[in-house]
């Protein structure tokens, strides 16, 4: 469990890394490491080179504005969870947050790194995907916007080109009738969920829902994103209850099997998990 | 009186220097020398067809590529068969690497020598190893088909073996009532904190071999290493400072890389040494738990049982250096604490393409436990008698100890419990989770949740022979010495045995200090495990200390001219009885018992032959006395003592996502005289947690051709604290008789009984039968479905 040898290359600049990055054959961004690095060291990634964004300094602002939130590529989970700002904008944030790994995973790791990396059990991806955020990123050839719905490809696998690096993350405010919540079901406190979702549920003047959406992690390549608006749009929520929504979430995923759940188990919780997190934004 | 520390929570001595990272592990041990990196098996059975390791010579800083063909002497042969046994037909063990042949993803193949582990692992991926891949046998079904794990081993069998007592046939048919139970637990392993490791050092200039190793087995891996390297015993040394856990696997030896890396320490006089990692933990050391049992059991209508019958097949994995000691295990302690006039166990341990098992803490006794008391729960369910009144129906009772099961146990010699009170203990453990309110409490049950409750209880054999030895020497400055053959890997041996040699010499507990698992200190010893440190290197101290006492006493009474007889020894000093006035400081006594040539201290002078001292017609060492206030002492036991407990526990189960949180964990427990009640709860805790990992959250997840698909804490669900509750836990104390401290031991108990009782929880709280542990969600879930399809 040794890493084969790398050259590292802690970048000054945003400019820099991105140079490196197109100049460097087989080159890869390290921001945290917590996934990259325990990669290398089972030999199942082997890059030649490593540049280390973690020091930027341009990189590490989280900016809330009147609609968004803004999180920089070297911000890690920790300071999400620790921003006042970032909370008190969107609390999903911070709800999610919790449920990233241990406090040492969340001290290094980023929330940008962990957009990079992916992974469609992560919790990142279902936020951002659910509130229809997106990254930009910076390269030699220039900056641009990927929105969230076009950033995962499949497993471990982004739109990014190998010559891009991401700079930030936006995710947008919530408005005033908007209620959010997030539930997942790990095996152990801090795993990755076998499954869970993530609602955001806006309501109209009525009390009735005006639109509501969930993203579901742990249950396909991407983070899949499931639209209530049919079943749910002019009603409540409790009115139309748990089995109707288990159903429905039954017919529309279709998770895989894995060492720790069948894929009718993993469908039966991600369906649990998509009424539980409905019903927690009554 | 000095202040007695037997029986006290006294806080570990070792745990300050752990805590602040001054441990030393092996891995602390050495820089600069040569680190060994072993190629393994990437296929479960397969034929060797050629090795190229050409391109890893070309690795700089690589110092050998070895393959089995380059391996000189007795390191051609087969590692030692360390347990033989008469039922253990076909035993097999590997070879330091693989001949020709390889029988589990993960065994050894290649070994290469280089200036650190990432050099060695570079020169690896130029290795090409070619494999001719045969059909794998993974799992006891492959086990018992048609496929080979070893082709001179017909049937895969490795040890057929059957043991009983009375006429259980006879019983059956007479007997009122039969069932008939299918169960089967799955493997786990012990994962300790640190791997295996060894550190070899050559000194040429003193012809000395010096090895830090983390064993449980220091004396052992010494004689095995000079055996196989055929050099003198004495020029081999063998040391165990600090050991991260062991939990079993650690009394495995010698291991490959125990022999490679003492091997190269001379071959190439520089320093070797083999830190395995993680992923090698899980597929190149030991597993277990991987048993299916059938079992027949006849009863009367009063629940009490007329004959139990069980036959059960144990997966031994690819070769068996330990013999048949764990499956052994549970045949005899089966029966537990209840009363089997007819029991008759068979068991087949056969051979399978996956890492050898061999005994993990609880050594086989949860399988035991979990057949049973879910045999038990079976029977009460029948009869719709309440389980604990079923257990009181079965138990054998306070005045029936010496109690003989009519079984030979694992030591060889007759399964004989010594002493106990069964019933006690259950009553005791039921009071505490209040078993006759749980009815009331399962009527508060949340929605969405389903409680249950179950209670188990074993008797588990403790402190084998046979034999341990301990050497005490009281020291000029005052200091007390002892030392143990055996050694610690996170016991509590430096403060439990200072406890017990501080009370019998008479010393305060802060004056006495313990080394462990050093062959340079104590030379004899068999090692720690089957939860014997306590009970035989504790009465060996003890006996060591009593003989100290002796001789401090004889010299204090020539030097105060007292009798013997008159003179007590309180804190550290020996003294006319009652009479502080009239002493002489131990550590003055010390200085007498050693007559001296030459003064180096003030103290010593006192020694000195002008010192004035002693009857000039006699010589100053007595016929029959030697110089040093020192002595070594034994215990051997005549057979192994049987403590016990019992756990219930409260749990409930979540109805949408299957999961099962533990509400109440209560242990009660008879280790006989607790020598430290804070270490007993400490191991009491760890066991449980160890038990719960099996019960809920690990197992060993081979695919059909063999790959261990979670060969890391990633996958492998070793639970975190987060996922253990509170254990409470409270003592019974039924001294054993059968050695002079009434102590038993109590390093593995916690784990025993932990996946019957939740068993029997979540059989209770569900409604349809648990017969396969561990228990996930994802099955729990399938189980509901298949059982709410039946009763449609």
């Amino acid at each position: 469990m040794k890493p084969s040898p790398f050259s590292y290359h802690p970048a000054a600049s945003v400019d820099e890394a991105a140079q490196l990055l197109y100049e460097l054959e087989d080159a890869k961004i390290l921001a945290g490491g917590q996934s990259l690095i325990p990669l290398m060291n089972f030999r199942l990634a082997s890059p030649m080179h490593l540049i280390d964004i973690s020091g930027l300094a341009e990189l590490s602002e989280i900016k809330v504005s009147e609609t968004e939130v803004e999180i920089g590529a070297s911000v890690t989970h920790s300071q999400v969870l620790q921003s006042e700002q970032a909370g008190s904008a969107l609390p999903l944030l911070v709800e999610a947050e919790k449920l990233i790994a241990h406090e040492v995973i969340r001290n290094r790791g980023t929330l940008c790194g962990s957009l990079a990396h992916a992974d469609p059990a992560g919790e990142m991806t279902a936020v951002i995907s659910v509130l229809n955020g997106r990254v930009d990123t910076a390269s030699v050839s220039g900056g641009r916007t990927i929105e969230a719905t076009d950033l995962f490809e499949g497993p471990l696998q982004s739109s990014l080109r190998e010559d891009e690096l991401i700079v930030s993350a936006t995710f947008p405010k919530l408005g005033p009738r908007t209620v959010s919540s997030f539930r997942e079901v790990a095996r152990r406190h801090g795993d990755y969920a076998v499954a869970g979702a993530v609602s955001v549920v806006e309501y109209d003047n009525n009390d009735q829902v005006q639109s509501a959406r969930a993203a579901f992690l742990s249950v396909g390549p991407v983070p899949t994103v499931v639209s209530f608006d049919d079943l749910l749009r002019g009603t409540r929520i409790e009115d139309v209850g748990h089995s109707e929504i288990y159903n429905f979430l039954s017919s529309q995923l279709e998770p895989h099997g894995d060492l720790q759940a069948s894929a009718d188990y993993r469908r039966h919780l991600a369906a649990e998990m998509g009424w539980a997190s409905l019903e927690a934004c009554i | 009186m000095t202040t007695q520390s037997f029986g006290k929570a006294i806080r570990r001595t070792e745990d300050d220097r752990l805590i602040r990272g001054h441990g030393s592990f092996t891995d602390d041990a050495g820089s600069a020398g040569l680190s060994l990196t072993m190629i393994r098996s990437p296929y479960a059975n397969a034929r060797i067809l050629s090795i190229d390791v050409s391109e890893a010579w070309d690795v700089e800083g690589v110092q050998a590529v070895l393959t089995y063909n380059d391996l000189p002497g007795r390191l051609v042969e087969p590692l030692p068969l360390l347990i033989p046994h008469p039922s253990l037909v076909a035993p097999r063990t590997q070879y330091i690497l693989a001949k020709e042949h390889v029988r589990y993803v993960g065994e050894a193949v290649v070994a290469i020598f280089a200036t650190d582990r990432y050099v060695g692992e570079d020169a690896a991926e130029r290795v090409i190893v070619e494999y001719e891949p045969r059909e794998a046998v993974v799992g006891i079904d492959a086990a018992l088909g048609p496929n080979l794990v070893h082709d001179d081993v017909p049937g895969n069998v490795a040890a057929d073996h059957v043991e009983h007592v009375g006429n259980v046939d006879q019983a059956l048919v007479g007997a009122p009532h039969v069932l008939e139970l299918d169960l089967d637990m799955e493997r786990s392993m012990g994962s300790s904190l640190e791997g295996r490791a060894s550190h070899a050092t050559w000194d040429r200039h003193s012809r000395k071999l010096r090895i830090q190793n983390a064993t449980q087995t220091p004396t052992s891996v010494r004689f095995a290493v000079a055996n196989i390297l055929e050099i003198p015993d004495e020029q081999v040394e063998v040391f165990a400072i600090d050991v991260g856990g062991g939990f079993g696997t650690k009394v495995i030896h010698p291991w490959p890389e125990d022999i490679l890396t003492a091997w190269g320490a001379i071959e190439y006089e520089r320093p070797v040494k083999f830190t395995e990692d993680r992923v090698e933990h899980f597929i190149s050391s030991s597993h277990e738990r991987a048993q299916r049992h059938q079992i027949k059991v006849g009863f009367d209508d009063e629940g009490r049982i007329l004959g139990l019958d069980v036959d059960f097949v144990h997966d031994n994995g690819a070769y068996t250096p330990y013999g048949m000691i764990a499956p052994l295990i549970t045949a005899t302690q089966l029966p537990g604490p209840y009363k089997l006039p007819n029991y008759r166990v068979r068991f087949r341990s056969v051979y399978t393409n996956t890492v050898q098992v061999t005994p993990y803490r609880g050594a086989a006794r949860p399988h035991a436990v979990f057949s049973m008391e879910r045999t038990i729960d079976r029977i009460a369910a029948f009869l719709d008698i309440d389980r604990a009144e079923l257990r009181r129906r079965n138990f054998i009772q306070p005045d029936e100890f010496p109690y003989d099961l009519g079984m030979i146990f694992q030591d060889g010699r007759p399964a004989i419990y010594d002493s106990g009170n069964y019933p006690e203990l259950l009553e005791k453990v039921l009071a505490m989770i209040d078993w006759d309110g749980f009815p009331e409490r399962r009527s508060q049950t949340p929605s969405g949740r389903r409680r249950g409750i179950g209670v188990a209880c074993y008797v588990e054999g403790t402190g084998l022979g046979p034999y341990e030895g301990g050497h005490v020497r009281v020291e000029t400055g005052g200091k007390v010495q002892v030392s143990t053959g055996l050694a610690s890997s996170g016991q509590g041996h430096h403060t439990v045995f200072a406890q017990i040699v501080a009370d019998e010499l008479g010393v305060p507990f802060e004056d006495v200090e313990v080394v462990t698992g050093d062959t340079r200190r104590f030379q004899y010893a068999v090692g720690t495990f089957a939860s014997r440190a306590a009970v035989m290197s504790g009465n060996a101290v003890a006996e060591a200390a009593r003989l100290v006492k002796e001789k401090a006493i004889q010299i204090a009474a020539e030097a105060l001219e007292a009798n013997p007889d008159d003179l007590e020894i309180v804190d550290a000093q020996v003294q006319v009885k009652g009479t502080p006035a009239r002493g002489i400081p131990l550590a003055q006594v010390a200085v007498l018992a050693n007559p001296l040539r030459y003064s180096f201290s003030e103290a010593a002078r006192a020694a000195t032959q002008f010192a004035g001292a002693g009857d000039l017609d006699e010589p100053p060492i007595k016929p029959g006395e030697d110089p040093g206030l020192e002595a070594a002492g034994w215990y051997s036991p005549v057979r192994a003592t049987f403590a016990s407990g019992a756990h219930a526990v409260e749990v409930e189960v979540d109805t949408a996502t299957s999961e099962v949180e533990i509400l109440r964990y209560c242990v009660v427990h008879d280790c006989g005289r607790l020598i430290n009640p804070l270490i007993v709860e400490g191991q009491i805790h760890g066991g449980v947690a160890q038990g719960i990992a099996g019960a809920l959250y690990e197992k060993m997840a081979y695919d059909e051709d063999g790959n261990l698909q979670n060969a890391s804490f990633m996958d492998f669900l070793m639970p975190y604290c987060t996922e253990i509750p509170e254990v409470e836990i409270d003592h019974l104390e039924t001294p054993s008789p059968l050695n002079p401290l009434g102590i038993k031991g109590a390093g593995e108990a916690g784990v025993i009984p932990v996946s019957a009782v939740i068993a029997a929880a979540v059989e209770d709280a569900e409604g349809f039968q648990i017969n396969h542990m561990p228990l996930f969600p994802s099955e729990l879930h399938e189980m509901r479905l298949m059982n709410a399809e039946v009763s449609e």
